[in-house]
């Protein structure tokens, strides 16, 4: 292990030989892009969602790519950029997992996704910012990929 | 006296039309942006961070990731408290202040809550709820030190 760095778990923990070179690797989207659709056909939250990565210099990963995440529902929530992409694990370049903020001024909905066993899972935590008295809730939706074979 | 308020999912409507369409998005709303809806609904009161309450414990004892979270009410005010595995003793990741919340826009009881630990070299967002009785723990971790380690996510559950 490589007791240069810091941490406050385990999992942190790193061998020297697994440190990148070259600093910290790009993700690869590949997995998360494409059109991931609701597994639930009755949902009354997100139909489906569009996750398409940008390359060169978008806001996100400060390698140089972000990922655009556009859910549609009863309304289309337009594309926002996520500001956070993850791997699986500190040395992975497996992209996997995101975090956006969607802010419609009298709400903002902050979104987790990550993949798990081929399925995209979507969590939301949503606050009210309209003074409506409505409790700020969670939310968690799941997603296959649009095409997959049954 | 009702009033009037937005919504973005059908989810969040309290008390859908018997007649008509469900759907009332707002007629032209850019391209672009999110089209919205309106639904007239009474106010709720606040939540309730009860359901959460209490001491959290891995259900994997060999986890290499959070062995312990204390879930409390200091003065009102919903807290969390985080123990990472570490050796000879867990590490201490302090207490911070957590934001709370329900299963859905009526509801009182919290079943939901998230938190950020800025712990300068890392960043990580804590975002968790309870299911069957199994409290679900997303960690979201952000490295911002020079150690070339990716930012990675991970899940863990807990028992009380």
């Amino acid at each position: 292990m490589n007791d240069s760095i810091r941490w406050v778990r385990e999992a942190d923990r790193i061998a020297a030989g697994d440190i990148p070179v070259g600093g910290r690797p790009v993700l690869d989207l590949s997995e998360l892009a494409g059109t991931w659709v609701n597994t639930d056909p009755g949902s009354r939250g997100i139909a489906s969602v569009i996750l398409r990565p940008h390359h060169g210099g978008a806001a996100g990963d400060p390698a140089g790519v972000a990922l655009g995440v556009r859910p549609v529902g009863a309304f289309d929530w337009g594309e926002a950029i996520a500001g956070s992409l993850y791997a699986d694990g500190p040395v992975s370049r497996r992209g996997m997992g995101f975090l956006v903020r969607f802010d419609f001024g009298f709400l903002t909905s902050e979104v987790q996704g990550n993949m798990n066993l081929g399925l995209l899972i979507l969590a939301s935590f949503n606050a009210w910012q309209d003074g409506s008295g409505r409790s700020p809730y969670f939310a968690r939706e799941f997603f296959r990929q649009a095409g997959a074979p049954r | 006296m009702s009033e009037t308020w937005r919504y973005a999912r059908l989810e969040e409507q309290l008390h859908p039309p018997q007649d008509g369409p469900e759907i009332a998005p707002d007629a032209g709303a850019p391209p672009g942006e999110a089209a919205l809806g309106t639904v007239e609904r009474p106010a709720a009161p606040g939540l309730d961070p009860g359901p959460l309450l209490g001491t959290w414990h891995n259900t994997n004892p060999r986890s290499r990731g959070i062995l312990r979270i204390d879930l409390e009410l200091h003065e009102g005010a919903f807290t969390v408290r985080v123990q990472g595995a570490g050796s000879p003793a867990p590490i201490d990741w302090g207490t911070i202040g957590g934001e709370p919340f329900a299963h859905d826009v009526a509801a009182r009881a919290a079943i939901a809550w998230s938190a950020l630990f800025d712990l300068g070299f890392l960043r990580i967002h804590l975002q968790a709820n309870i299911k069957q009785g199994v409290l679900v723990v997303a960690s979201f971790n952000e490295f911002v030190d020079d150690s070339g380690r990716t930012n990675y996510f991970t899940r863990e559950f807990f028992f009380r």
